[in-house]
């Protein structure tokens, strides 16, 4: 789905050439274009009862766009939509992360468990190193061609260890007994357990950013 | 490009899995408590397994930005798109593996589950 819409796109500005004129109009199109491949993704429904992935959708149709609809532009619209583009980006993000810190302060849930945290803490980044090594490990023995060295390995471990902004965004999309509309919900999370999912979720994100993001500089 | 797949999609699940199991045995045999801030006391924590896959699937996700500050382009090219690639995919990844998991939260959890997980 992504691709054909980024196909679609690459030729459609590649031989239509009057959208090529101004630089905001193509990217406003580029930018249209990405948007409905995600939502016209998520719309579709197998009769299977498979649900089909936007986001999944929207980075093929991103990825083609960098390839191929990039050199179908005008000089100045290539200046434009990398500009464009990457404000959009750094704007959101700031816009995450400054959104994580102050719910830090104003919803701060009831229950806390230090415990928790720290287990959890060492879970991750046991897990990551186990994850990482025994998959790369397990893939070698199949292909024995040698792609990765192993102090490499090691910083894609170290890499990935942070949890970022995406893991705190989820949490909150959690449902709870006693949320608003939904009292009665039965599968859903008790509220102690749900304040304790947002807390240790809250601190792990901190902990990690600061300890690990920190050492990374001078790397 | 092969690296990518590989370490984005199998890291993810191989955590998750990792994640899941070891969360698990530490809330059985941990004896955690868990501490009311506004009022005191505390309670134990007891939460069964489809809400804590739910609670371990997102913490499969990693963030890219600071990731990809280790290493700059110039210096490392294929190890720099190498951890970015791996990011985002796992990121990706990872909110469908909540949204899944989202999906089967009235059903218990038997042997089955893993299987209607991964397919």
């Amino acid at each position: 789905m992504g691709l054909l819409f980024g196909v679609v796109l690459a030729l459609m500005l590649k031989h239509v050439r009057f959208l090529t004129v101004t630089p905001i109009i193509e990217t406003f199109m580029i930018a249209s274009f990405c948007y409905a491949v995600y939502f016209l993704t998520n719309l579709i429904r197998l009769p299977s009862g498979l649900e089909m992935s936007g986001i999944i959708a929207l980075l093929v149709c991103a990825i083609f766009s960098a390839h191929y609809t990039y050199y179908n532009l005008s000089p100045q619209g290539k200046v434009t939509t990398t500009l464009a583009f990457s404000f959009a980006g750094e704007a959101a993000e700031a816009c995450v992360y400054s959104y994580v810190g102050l719910a830090l302060y104003s919803s701060i849930p009831t229950w806390w468990s230090v415990s928790f945290v720290l287990i959890q803490l060492a879970i991750i980044v046991g897990g990551r190193i186990l994850g990482v090594l025994s998959t790369f490990y397990c893939f070698r023995l199949m292909c024995r061609t040698k792609t990765i060295k192993f102090n490499e390995l090691l910083f894609i471990t170290y890499g990935g260890m942070i949890r970022g902004a995406i893991a705190f965004a989820l949490v909150l999309k959690i449902e709870f007994k006693g949320d608003e509309g939904n009292e009665e919900c039965e599968n859903c999370y008790t509220k102690e357990n749900y304040d304790l999912a947002v807390s240790s979720c809250l601190m792990l994100v901190l902990a990690t950013t600061l300890m690990f993001g920190t050492f990374m500089d001078g790397a | 490009m092969g690296n990518v797949a590989i370490f984005g999609l199998g890291v993810t699940f191989t955590c998750f899995v990792i994640f899941s199991v070891l969360t698990y045995w530490s809330i059985i045999y941990g004896n955690m408590y868990m501490t009311n801030y506004h009022e005191g006391g505390t309670m134990p924590i007891e939460i069964d397994v489809m809400r804590m896959l739910l609670f371990t699937s997102l913490l499969c996700s990693s963030d890219v930005v600071a990731a990809v500050s280790i290493v700059n382009y110039e210096a490392q090219p294929k190890l720099y798109s190498c951890i970015f690639g791996e990011g985002v995919v796992n990121d990706i990844v990872s909110i469908i593996l909540f949204n899944t998991i989202e999906s089967l939260q009235g059903t218990e959890f038997t042997v089955y589950s893993p299987f209607t997980i991964a397919g």
